[in-house]
């Protein structure tokens, strides 16, 4: 490529500022994308990570654990269909903990499980629950709160103080960090409803071929069933913020190919006298279309991997303020897209490049 | 009898239909053999121009026959004629003729990379030229720091980078003072004389002739004058 570098040396500084507005469009896709990806794991992580293949909420409950309640005693029932390798019921709720060193409240989310059973977390410090009386698992993100293993706390609702054994990590849920606890302890610690039954729970987690788990509803009365996908796709408000990162996402891909678009075709279009001598004296279409594609792809690789740096250095000075996760598949990804545009948009470009006409260096030369 | 490089018969070229149409070239032909500088000189509108771009394969004549080294590529598709042009035709225009963001050696190492040339001769044979050329010294400097004198005799570099069998220029010295105009088209015919090469010199200016083996007059897409082929030793 003898002219691409050569004109990119020449005019530095056009380039330089295109390379800059690539740098800047190409760090906020990535910055966006990682804070859709760390919001969205803020919201849904404890769902995710439960190794299930189904969960059966209450009939109106619209997915939404917190609304739903199934009666304990129905997951027997669940068990013995065939097909339905188990069942355990599940409790979830929202409450707010007071740390006992330092009064300070915090949001949680409780996890009534099964002791030794499929959704039992596995613990990065410390130890599982059994055989410590009030002893409860949290998630990393509370040790950033203040409460850490062996530190104690007072539930709200429940006034109850329980003790941390054990922590886990990316279990996080509607953006609190979720506390495991037995399934027993965490019905105490639920205000008596009126008219609820003394046995109901969020739900049912089971594990069994997919037919079965669709027939669970025929058993079991005023139930649906979902998989953990669509349980975390109703957590109010996921849906919306991830569908407007995305369109945000899409709007910066659109406006960085325009400005690559409408900047190599005002720079083409000052070319042309050039381009017709250079078609004049034999240059074929197919070289100066190779020159301007590795101009295009030397200027947008550049400002891509500057934009990655940009939203990695970002991401270390913003810390744990904002839920910030990418992974290299992620910017891989929207490199890729991001690259794709920027060749794309020198279509304009190149069909200008192709319309030249040798006879221009004559014609209008002077 | 040698070949003529560049041979047009009875060329016409008309632009335009009905009212509009211009019969810029009428039954234009003339040769032009090996060490040979034709000047080709006429008044404004005369046809000048449409001449030297028929005679390098950018423009098709309505009539006749084109011919270069002998052969007949009048009919020859847009891709042939693109490389017959980067081959065996070496081009010097009026302005804008240089590439903006190459020194004047890129200038001609453009060239080089265009037809495939090896580094290494690329770079001889750019100093060569560019040596002959007095431009040596000049050699790294871009279009922008040149005078036009200099300009133009990068151009001529340009123009032999390929080895061509033929030369067009069209107006090379109208933007040159005429004292470094004359010594353009002088450099000009030393190497059309010294390589053998066949060349046509568009001109208005008529101190310039003296320089050249060959005048030929255009007049209303006419040659006339000199006969064709007259006055040309080869012949
Ligand atoms: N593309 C075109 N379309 C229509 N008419 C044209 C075209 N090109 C040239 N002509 C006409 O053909 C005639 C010859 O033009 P040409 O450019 O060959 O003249 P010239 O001798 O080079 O003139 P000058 O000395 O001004 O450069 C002119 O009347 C011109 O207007
Ligand atoms: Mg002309």
């Amino acid at each position: 490529m003898f002219l691409a570098l050569r004109e990119i040396r020449h005019a530095k500084l056009r380039f330089a500022l295109i390379a800059g507005v690539i740098v800047l469009v190409s760090s906020l896709v990535f910055i966006l994308s990682g804070l859709a990806n760390g919001l969205s794991a803020g919201n849904t992580a404890a769902i995710d990570a439960m190794p299930v293949d189904g969960m059966v909420v209450s009939a109106g409950s619209d997915y939404l654990l917190d609304r739903s309640t199934v009666s304990a005693g129905v997951a027997k029932d669940i068990a013995g269909i065939d097909g339905i390798d188990s069942a355990e019921p599940l409790g979830v709720s929202s409450a707010n903990i007071t740390a006992s060193a330092s009064d300070t409240v915090i949001g949680v989310s409780f996890f009534g499980i099964v002791p030794e059973g499929m959704i039992q977390p596995d613990v990065t410090r410390g130890e599982g629950f059994a055989g410590h009386e009030g002893g409860v698992v949290i998630d990393e993100t509370l040790t950033e709160d203040g409460i850490g293993l062996g530190d104690t706390f007072l539930t709200e609702p429940g006034g109850i103080e329980l003790t941390v054994v054990g922590v886990t990590t990316d279990r996080t849920y509607r953006l609190r960090p979720s506390i495991y606890m037995p399934l027993d302890l965490w019905r105490q610690l639920q205000p008596v409803q009126e008219g609820a039954a003394p046995d109901a729970v969020s739900a049912i987690v089971v594990r069994g071929d997919q037919a079965a788990i669709d027939s669970i509803p025929d058993v079991a009365p005023d139930t649906m069933v979902g998989s953990t996908t669509q349980v975390a796709g109703h957590i109010p408000g996921e849906a919306e913020q991830n569908g407007t990162l995305m369109l945000i996402q899409v709007f910066l891909v659109v406006i960085a190919a325009g400005i690559i678009a409408a900047f190599f075709y005002i720079i083409t279009l000052q070319k042309l006298p050039e381009l017709g001598v250079m078609k004049a004296i034999g240059t074929g279409t197919g070289y100066l279309v190779r020159t301007l594609i590795a101009q295009v792809l030397a200027i947008a690789v550049v400002g891509i991997l500057l934009g990655i740096s940009v939203a990695d250095t970002l991401a270390l000075v913003i810390g744990n303020a904002v839920p910030y996760s990418i992974t290299v598949q992620r910017m891989a990804l929207f490199g890729g897209i991001l690259l794709l545009v920027a060749i794309g948009g020198t279509v304009l470009s190149l069909a200008r490049i192709a319309r030249v006409d040798p006879l221009d260096a004559i014609n209008k030369a002077g | 009898m040698t070949t003529p490089v560049l041979e047009l018969t009875n060329i016409s070229k008309r632009f335009g239909e009905g009212e509009a149409r211009v019969d810029a070239l009428s039954a234009v032909s003339l040769r032009v053999v090996r060490g040979e500088l034709v000047a080709l000189i006429g008044p404004s509108g005369s046809g000048k121009s449409t001449l030297v771009s028929i005679a390098g394969a950018l423009l098709t004549p309505s009539e006749g026959r084109l011919y270069l080294n002998g052969e007949d590529i009048t009919d020859s598709p847009g891709q042939q004629r693109a490389r017959l042009r980067l081959r065996e035709i070496g081009f010097i225009f009026q302005g804008s003729n240089l590439i903006s963001y190459l020194t004047g050696r890129e200038q001609l190492l453009f060239i080089a990379d265009l037809i495939g040339l090896p580094n290494g001769d690329a770079r001889r044979q750019a100093y060569r030229l560019l040596d002959e050329l007095g431009m040596a010294r000049r050699a790294d400097h871009y279009p922008e720091e040149l005078s036009g004198g200099e300009r133009q005799r990068i151009a001529i570099a340009r123009a032999l980078m390929n080895d061509p069998a033929l030369i067009l220029a069209d107006e090379p010295t109208a933007s040159l003072d005429s004292r470094r105009g004359r010594a353009v088209v002088e450099l000009l015919a030393r190497e059309v004389h010294e390589r053998d090469k066949a060349a046509v010199l568009v001109t208005h200016d008529e101190r310039l002739l003296d320089l050249c083996d060959r005048v030929v007059h255009i007049a209303d897409g006419r040659l006339t004058g000199m006969p064709v082929g007259a006055g040309s030793a080869a012949m």
